[in-house]
């Protein structure tokens, strides 16, 4: 029992791409555009907790070792240079006053990046790019090609990297020993091999997918999405969600301003209920989660 | 070995920028010197004619201080060269200035000044080519009879209180209230009086950005600036909440003195006895406020 909770399987990955990539439009979007607090909260709260369930230990370690310092940072760093609003607290030796509504700005901003950044380690781990080709490859070929490509750059280089520095450990040629200028020496020969790939790389790619007839008219593609009823009550749900959050930030619903004084819409039950929208918009694929393995749970303990 | 090479060649090449910094350098400040000759011819003509009511009062306010300070500074520093230097120097500069001095003040300038020295020497040669265009912070030339900039780091605050009227308005915001970013509106006064005009004390040698900084800080006004080391002067961005480009593309703040929109910036004026110092909000670059800079060019 104990070994099947830790290696659990994300049931919301093995939707059809559809709803995984609707998911994530909304989320990003909403999480980029909401400035109200209550947003904001609720989608790193939901951020934070999806990728712990996605990846375990390495999103604790990350979330917490690396965004938790850099959303201090960045609410340290916004009332050290923007000085608007009403409530002055104190003045810097400079003259410049700290002000209590760049404070809040700063911790709001701060939020911000840090939750978008922790639904896009979400959004790399569900959406794969044979997913994203899936979903894009007919409609924009080539775009989609380069975007997958994109996407895919940076922990492919650092692959490529760790397996020639490596190759070059081997006869000694590594960052790890000589002088510094024999290491400097050393890492710009890595650094030449590792584009030297790279630009090989790519036209083999782009010969590889020619040569296959990728983009081609007729050409077909072996998939295993299927788009069934649980994909359908997914989208639906998602959808339905979605739209209402998108029309509610239309009308102006999550409304909130930091200059010059702190002020949003009056709490009635009405933003309430949109907050609780928000929130079950969120936390969809934990719930989904959640279900799955209760479920698969309670088959086993049947058995 | 290989590794030696380096490191002679490292040690080879800093020596080599060290000796041409070194003797560039030299260079420079000569040239600074020998331009500041013609000038002295120009200060002895032009000497007096410039003389107001006021800067004599304020010499005779501060002469027991400034004998004082001479006495040290001329005991001191009789036998350097650099003295020598940095007061014909600091006489070059008034000249270019146009601006008269009793004795007293001038040999407290020269003291001022010789603290600083080198920073002038490589300075002054720009100085000097430059007369009748623009001044090293790109000020345009001042307008007859108005004063001239001081620098905030050669002022000397004393400790002499004279009074000023100092005012915010931002009434041209009432106007164009269709600009205004609606956050903002709220804060405009009924009126645009930020500050009515109110009589207030300050030292001799002060500027009108620190009057500013003081007077809101007292009144409990926002007001935020920036330091612009081009034109060596505080940037005013915005005061009571209300910041550049809030109202239109062309909005901001500007002070006037006596009527007079200074084309340069409120650290660099030295406030007078007197003085009727009123901080307004543009929204049309200056022409809705009365300002005629850019109608000039």
């Amino acid at each position: 029992m104990s070994k099947s909770k830790e290696c659990h399987v994300d049931a919301f990955s093995s939707y059809h791409p559809l709803v995984n990539f609707l998911y994530f439009a909304f989320v990003l979007g909403f999480s980029m555009v909401f400035m109200h607090p209550v947003c904001l909260g609720i989608s790193l709260v939901a951020a934070f907790t999806y990728s712990i369930y996605l990846k375990g230990k390495k999103a604790i370690l990350f979330n917490f070792g690396f965004l938790a310092p850099m959303l201090i940072v960045t609410a340290i760093l916004n009332p050290a240079f923007n000085h608007e609003g009403q409530t002055i607290l104190i003045y810097f030796s400079n003259g410049n006053p700290l002000t209590l509504e760049s404070i809040l700005y700063g911790i709001a901003a701060a939020t911000m990046l840090s939750a978008v950044i922790c639904w896009f380690s979400c959004y790399n781990e569900v959406m794969t790019s044979d997913k994203f080709i899936y979903l894009f490859g007919r409609v924009i070929p080539a775009l989609s090609l380069i975007l997958s490509m994109v996407l895919r750059f940076v922990p492919r280089f650092k692959a490529q990297i760790k397996k020639i520095s490596y190759a070059q450990k081997c006869i000694g040629r590594d960052l790890s020993n000589g002088s510094w200028i024999q290491k400097a020496k050393n890492g710009i020969t890595i650094l030449s091999i590792m584009i030297t790939w790279a630009l090989e790389n790519a036209i083999e790619t782009a010969e590889s997918m020619k040569s296959r007839g990728y983009g081609l008219p007729g050409r077909t593609a072996f998939s295993i999405y299927r788009f069934d009823r649980r994909d359908k009550k997914a989208l639906l749900y998602i959808g339905i969600l979605g739209i209402f959050v998108l029309a509610c930030g239309l009308m102006k619903v999550y409304y909130f301003r930091y200059y010059p004084t702190v002020k949003g819409n009056p709490s009635t039950i009405f933003f309430l209920f949109s907050y609780a929208v928000y929130f079950a918009l969120c936390i969809v694929p934990i719930v989904i989660d959640v279900k799955e393995n209760r479920q698969w749970k309670a088959t086993q303990l049947n058995s | 070995m290989k590794r030696m090479n380096y490191k002679w060649l490292g040690i080879g090449i800093i020596c080599i920028l060290l000796v041409v910094t070194f003797f560039w350098g030299g260079d420079y400040a000569k040239g600074g010197k020998a331009d500041s000759e013609p000038a002295y011819s120009v200060e002895e003509t032009e000497n007096g004619e410039n003389i107001t009511d006021l800067e004599k009062s304020e010499d005779e306010n501060s002469s027991v201080e400034d004998i004082e300070k001479t006495s040290q500074s001329s005991d001191s520093k009789k036998d350097e060269k650099v003295n020598n230097q940095s007061e014909a120097q600091s006489e070059t500069e008034k000249s270019g200035l146009k601006k008269a001095e009793s004795e007293e003040s001038e040999t407290k300038q020269g003291k001022s000044e010789s603290d600083q020295g080198d920073k002038h020497l490589s300075l002054q040669g720009i100085d000097e080519e430059s007369k009748g265009e623009k001044d090293k912070y790109l000020t345009d030339p001042i307008p007859e009879g108005k004063p001239h900039p001081i620098e905030p780091q050669e002022a000397i605050i004393t400790k002499n209180a004279k009074t000023c009227t100092i005012s915010i308005v931002c009434d041209t915001i009432l106007d164009n209230m269709d600009d205004l970013d609606p956050e903002k509106v709220e804060l405009v006064p009924k009126d645009g009086v930020i500050l009515p005009p109110t009589k207030v004390t300050f030292y001799e040698g002060e500027s009108v950005f620190n009057l500013l900084r003081r007077e809101t800080k007292k009144n409990k006004i926002h007001m935020e600036f920036e330091n612009t080391p081009i034109y060596n002067s505080a940037y005013i961005e915005g005061i009571h909440n209300l910041y550049e480009f809030d109202c239109g593309e062309l909005s901001g703040w500007m002070y006037k003195v006596n009527d007079w929109f200074p084309n340069y910036g409120c650290s660099r004026y030295q406030i007078k006895d007197k003085d009727v110092i009123v901080w307004v909000y543009t929204c049309d670059l200056g022409r809705d406020v009365g300002d005629g800079f850019y109608e000039q060019k």
